[in-house]
């Protein structure tokens, strides 16, 4: 219970951490966050519309300007316009970019309030339209889906295959260990960059188009995010087996089962594989970070608007809703981790002084 | 006994040396200029009579072996140049990450406070990837200062993102290392001659400078490299999601019709990267080059790490 606990207090201090990182643009201000401008007809005075908006106070008469509460602009602007003699109104743009961390804890408490609210924020849609994030999550997350846990199996399947075959036959061993060397030099960036060209000239060959390479409408990649998340995380965990299989085959008991008549194939599938289930599930919350950042390089090269991709598309800048995408990532993270605590707890032969029998 | 010196060991130290020289040498080594003369707005050459006008990027060829950028600059002389950035940059940040962790692990690895909270802290930072904490707010920085329109930008609040950008991956990294260094300090910590250090009366400071801290020397050192390797990674990554740092200059594409490039000034490699990755469909030389070169330089550094450890790893496992 006291784990629970502990694990659930860091996973909101995540989370809150998250939150609050990825609504710092609020701190960037352009604009007076405590005036505006009106233009006005004849029919009315900037006085008698002070007196019909409480909290605001004339800072400039010849110009129209306004004071009002801090941070409640939009708010007074809606106010504003439907007064009578009011035109339009503006907001006072400032000489140069300022920070200000008011205006950064105002917005905080209004999108805690939203939220209270059932307000998540809106999202921009392929279409360029702004509608409710929550019209958008479901699908967003299923996009995503598509590709990462499908990918992340694989990676995790074939780097286990790879590193017990690479034990059991030593040439396969040499070649797989080559290549786990080239390869963990290679920038995710890189990866994906070649399969895209590789799918270009793959077109150009065929005349037909083999492999997507960005989204089109409703045509989603799926080679090109699928492989990036199955190679780099699969390169962390193959290395990371190999050297814990390697620990293993110098142990004790493995020379004593060699000598009874087990072969090599079946001591590592019986007793090896057994043992480096701490490895593997140690790694895993790793490779799986890392397949998440990945996902995201993947999202920004390819154009898809997945989770990674909502938050790193320079299209999406400024949408109200990136707090809340950067918050079902984290969650997405965090669920992933305690999956690998609980699977710990399973199959993880713990032995010692304190293990009870 | 003296261990025997392997030829790969040599090879490796050679290739860092070779980079070491390039990144101090590579401004002079390079084929052409990068100055404001060395600018091409269009060669005209005449073929049967005909003028015939090129504009930048000229692909690869004979004059610009890796072709050239949209202000004719040369992307191989740009790489030469930026080479050095790009090792300064990974270089201080992984200073700034060692300069916090090292006392920060080996207080709380000899005194055994702290030792829950930089754990609790390494948990936090490492549950979620470091682009969720990095991206939202940097970008929201970048452009809520307006750095996006280059020239234009004020150069106060180019300085105060470089430093905000420096000190945030610093503090991303800070922990994990700090939780690392503190359960090898915690290890040797437990051994006799420590403890016997602290029979004869030896502070906890120079216990953990003259006898934890000279053992775990080359553990630092591995450590260091490892981290190295890991912020170039890192930067790269940034790279691709537009968070760079580093002088760079905007020009103005097509004339008149509003569509801005920005450029680095000093060829570092990540922004090169960023620069390289927009163009991916019109010019992908220019990514793959860079992206090759920044594969090498990590690969390079992965060679010489396992080498190195080969060569002098010794130390007691927990």
């Amino acid at each position: 219970m006291k784990a629970i606990m502990k694990w659930g207090l860091l996973s909101l201090c995540t989370i809150a951490a998250v939150f609050l990182m990825s609504g710092i643009s609020k701190a960037f201000i352009h604009e007076e966050p405590d005036q505006l401008s009106l233009k006005m007809g004849s029919q009315s005075t900037i006085q008698a519309v002070v007196s019909q908006l409480p909290g605001s106070a004339i800072v400039d008469e010849e110009n129209l300007i306004l004071s009002v509460p801090y941070g409640r602009v939009d708010d007074y602007r809606k106010l504003a316009v439907k007064l009578p003699g009011v035109l339009k109104t503006f907001v006072v743009p400032l000489d140069k970019p300022e920070i200000s961390f008011r205006y950064y804890w105002l917005s905080v408490k209004d999108l805690l309030h939203n939220y209270s609210h059932g307000d998540l924020g809106l999202i921009r849609t392929t279409s360029n339209y702004d509608i409710p994030v929550t019209d958008m999550l479901k699908e967003t997350v299923a996009r995503t889906s598509l590709y990462l846990i499908p990918g992340l199996i694989v990676g995790v399947l074939l780097s286990v295959l790879l590193s017990l075959l690479a034990s059991i036959r030593r040439g396969i061993g040499k070649v797989t260990d080559s290549v786990h060397a080239l390869l963990s030099g290679l920038p995710d960036f890189l990866l994906i960059i070649l399969i895209q060209l590789a799918s270009i000239y793959l077109t150009r060959l065929t005349g037909r188009n083999v492999i997507l390479v960005a989204q089109f409408g409703d045509e989603i990649p799926f080679v090109i995010p699928f492989l990036t998340i199955t190679f780099i995380p699969g390169l962390l965990i193959y290395g990371t087996l190999r050297m814990a299989i390697e620990r293993e085959l110098s142990q004790d008991y493995i020379t004593t089962a060699l000598a009874k008549g087990l072969s090599k194939r079946n001591v590592l599938l019986r007793h090896v594989l057994r043992n480096i289930m701490e490895d593997l599930l140690t790694v895993l919350p790793k490779a799986t970070t890392l397949a998440l950042a990945s996902m995201a390089v993947a999202e920004a090269i390819c154009d898809i608007l997945g989770l990674g991709g909502y938050i790193v598309s320079p299209r999406m800048q400024n949408i109200s809703a990136t707090p809340t995408i950067c918050i079902v990532l984290a969650i997405f993270s965090i669920l992933f981790h305690i999956l690998y605590a609980l699977l710990g707890k399973l199959f993880v032969v713990r032995v010692g002084d304190g293990v009870q029998p | 006994m003296k261990r025997k010196t392997s030829k790969m060991y040599y090879f490796a130290c050679a290739i860092i040396v070779v980079i070491v020289l390039l990144a101090v040498f590579g401004g002079m080594l390079k084929p052409h200029g990068l100055t404001n003369e060395d600018k091409i707005n269009m060669i005209t050459t005449e073929i049967d009579g005909k003028l015939n006008y090129e504009l930048p990027p000229f692909a690869p060829n004979g004059t610009f072996l890796l072709g050239s950028d949209h202000r004719g600059f040369d992307i191989l002389s740009l790489l030469l140049n930026g080479l050095k950035y790009t090792l300064a940059y990974a270089g201080i940040l992984m200073a700034l990450r060692f300069m916090v962790a090292v006392p920060l692990g080996m207080w709380s690895g000899t005194t055994g406070r702290g030792g829950v909270a930089i754990r609790a802290m390494q948990w936090v930072v490492s549950a979620v990837p470091a682009f969720l904490f990095l991206y939202p707010s940097l970008s929201g920085m970048y452009f809520g200062l307006g750095l996006n329109e280059g020239d234009k930008a004020d150069p106060y609040y180019r300085m105060l993102f470089t430093i905000v950008f420096f000190v945030m991956v610093t503090v991303l990294g800070v922990f994990p290392l700090a939780y690392q260094i503190a359960e090898r300090t915690r290890f040797y910590n437990r051994k006799t001659f420590v403890d016997a250090s602290r029979l004869m009366g030896a502070s906890p400071y120079h216990t953990t400078v003259r006898h934890i801290l000279s053992s775990m020397r080359l553990e630092l050192l591995f450590m260091a490299i490892s981290e190295f390797i890991l912020v170039l990674f890192l930067m790269g990554q940034l790279a691709i999601f537009n968070i760079i740092i580093g002088g760079s200059e905007t020009l103005e594409w097509e004339d008149g019709l509003g569509y801005f490039i920005h450029l680095t000034t000093t060829g570092e490699w990540t922004s090169m990267i960023a620069y390289g990755a927009k163009f991916i469909r019109i010019y992908p030389y220019m990514v793959i080059e860079t992206g090759i070169a920044f594969a090498l330089l990590i690969l390079a550094l992965q060679f010489f790490l396992h080498q190195f450890k080969k060569q002098f790893d010794a130390r007691p496992k927990l």
